[in-house]
């Protein structure tokens, strides 16, 4: 019963934000769009079947050994 | 011997550096002239369009219909007296004038007009383009301040005030479009755009960003500069003959200049979709990109045309509480999309 | 020398050749009433111009540095967004919320309300 109660009166309260100061309003909602998508829609993808793009290589692999110096091609 | 060698070489070398410079005149040329045509002829579309606008005729004597009207303006105004107030600051009040007409005409020197026709493909040319626009303002603020005149002084306190406030909408709006390109090059804003114009997914920032640019180019409804009814005519009351002409030109061509970057922004620039494959002889792309920039020219004098005039507290309650807020929620709400669908450029 | 650098050299120079021009073909008779400040056909109140002005253009100066400092410091992440991924991004709303909050302060004291000046007692 209250529980509800709380519900109506947060959703009047909106609504009358919605009708006082729509631009603040409506800028709030698709702000707060966003980090709510990139939280949800990820999970929702991966359950109907994508899998994540390899990233793509920004660089050269570097060989998986140590380094050896470089001998004979000194400045002199 | 070996003398005369070195001066053969040094002699060639000269004429190479000198034969270069040239070249680069000749390509600035390219650009400068057109330029300055096309602000004439911008001066003389406004003028038959707003009368087209009224059901007049508008300017028809000079030359035919009135196409030689801006010449024989510019050199009136060229032959007029140059009055200096005698209480001005005489260094600043030239000196404003001049910046606003240099800092509008840079501004061409990074906008492609085809695949490479740009005077310099510069990699960081969106930046180029905003640091210029910023730097408009000092002209407006110099002018009113050296001329030392009440009408000239409120004026571009009032302009500068609106100018500053709706640069923020501006650089937000451009934001939005460098997360969708990931570049900061126009050439390749130009190539991404192949598959969409970025008018059509980016439809709402394209409305704050046209409002942007009409107050940025301190156009109606945003031109409180020169509200004649209160302030005679703004910061450039007190400037006549040459120095008004550089106000002139200035704002003409940072319209044409708006108008041209919108068009590369949001309608793709040089490109057209893929059905029109453009591989003829003569080369349409410049050609395409100037219908374009006609599209937005025309809107610049339609508004004109419509909207009556902002006072100045509702230009600002609309730039910081109306505008700013939404271009806040979409600088949040387009990289999401963007994150959350794996689609953000490389 | 690049067309770039050519373009800064020459549009200075087109610019001081008009007026040159100007000064060279014009005439140039000053009198009294023609050089002083103009006033609606008044004469010149002195002292008028360099007086005091309002505050609130000074506010709306420094809360554009602020606000455009902001959105030109998201260009970068803006550009690097791929490289930086997820993390970078949310690190990037943190820093926008942040600044969010200053925003909706600035709105809530009324910085940038003109009619907060003229009539005190109004709300």
């Amino acid at each position: 019963m209250f529980f509800t109660q709380t519900l109506r009166s947060s959703y009047r309260y909106l609504q009358r934000q919605a009708h006082e100061s729509p631009v603040i309003f409506y800028s709030c909602v698709i702000g707060a769009i966003g980090p709510v998508m990139v939280v949800t829609v990820p999970p929702i993808r991966e359950r109907m079947g994508w899998r994540p793009a390899e990233i793509v290589p920004t660089s050269y692999p570097l060989p998986q050994r140590a380094r050896t110096p470089v001998q004979g091609y000194e400045d002199q | 011997m070996i003398k005369k060698h070195t001066q053969i070489k040094m002699n060639n070398n000269l004429t190479i550096t000198i034969i270069n410079i040239l070249l680069n005149l000749i390509d600035v040329l390219c650009i400068v002239l057109p330029v300055l045509l096309s602000v004439a002829f911008m001066t003389i579309i406004e003028r038959k369009q707003l009368a087209a606008h009224q059901r007049r005729v508008g300017p028809n004597i000079v030359g035919y219909y009135g196409l030689l009207q801006p010449f024989a303006d510019a050199l009136k105004l060229i032959l007029k007296e140059t009055i200096i107030p005698s209480q001005s600051n005489k260094v600043l009040f030239f000196l404003a004038p001049i910046s606003t007409l240099i800092f509008s005409l840079l501004g061409w020197g990074i906008i492609p007009f085809g695949q490479g026709l740009a005077l310099s493909d510069f990699s960081l040319g969106i930046l180029y383009t905003l640091a210029l626009s910023s730097l408009g303002v000092y002209g407006v603020l110099l002018a009113g301040w050296s001329a030392n005149s009440k009408y000239a002084f409120l004026g571009s306190l009032r302009s500068t005030a609106a100018m500053i406030s709706y640069e923020l909408i501006l650089s937000s709006a451009i934001l939005i479009i460098i997360l969708l390109t990931g570049s900061l090059n126009y050439n390749t804003i130009i190539e991404i755009q192949q598959s969409v114009w970025f008018i059509i997914p980016l439809l709402p920032v394209f409305i704050f960003y046209f409002i942007a640019i009409l107050a940025e180019t301190s156009r109606t409804p945003f031109d409180l500069q020169e509200a004649e009814s209160e302030l005679v005519a703004g910061f450039f009351t007190e400037h006549s003959s040459v120095p008004f002409v550089y106000f002139f030109l200035g704002e003409y061509s940072s319209i044409v200049l708006f108008s041209c970057i919108t068009a590369i922004l949001f309608l793709g620039g040089y490109n057209l979709p893929e059905v029109f494959v453009n591989n003829s002889i003569i080369n349409l792309q410049s050609i395409i990109l100037g219908l374009k920039t006609c599209i937005f020219c025309f809107f610049f004098v339609w508004f004109r045309a419509t909207l009556p005039r902002l006072r100045y507290d509702q230009l600002i309650e609309l730039c910081w509480l109306n505008l700013l807020p939404v271009c806040v929620a979409f600088i949040i709400l387009i990289p999401s999309i963007l994150v959350s669908f794996d689609l953000v450029p490389f | 020398m690049n067309n770039l650098l050519m373009l800064f050299f020459f549009v200075p120079f087109l610019a001081f050749a008009l007026l040159g021009l100007n000064v060279l073909l014009a005439t140039h008779k000053p009198d009294e009433s023609k050089v002083s400040a103009y006033e609606c056909g008044f004469s010149v109140i002195y002292g008028q111009t360099r007086s005091t002005f309002q505050i609130h253009f000074y506010t709306v100066a420094i809360l554009f540095l602020i606000f455009d400092l902001e959105i030109l410091l998201l260009f970068p992440l803006a550009v690097t967004l791929y490289q930086v991924s997820t993390f970078g991004f949310s690190i990037g709303i943190v820093f926008f919320i942040v600044l969010t909050i200053g925003f909706v302060l600035e709105i809530g004291s009324g910085a940038i309300s003109l009619t907060n000046f003229d009539q005190p007692n109004q709300k």
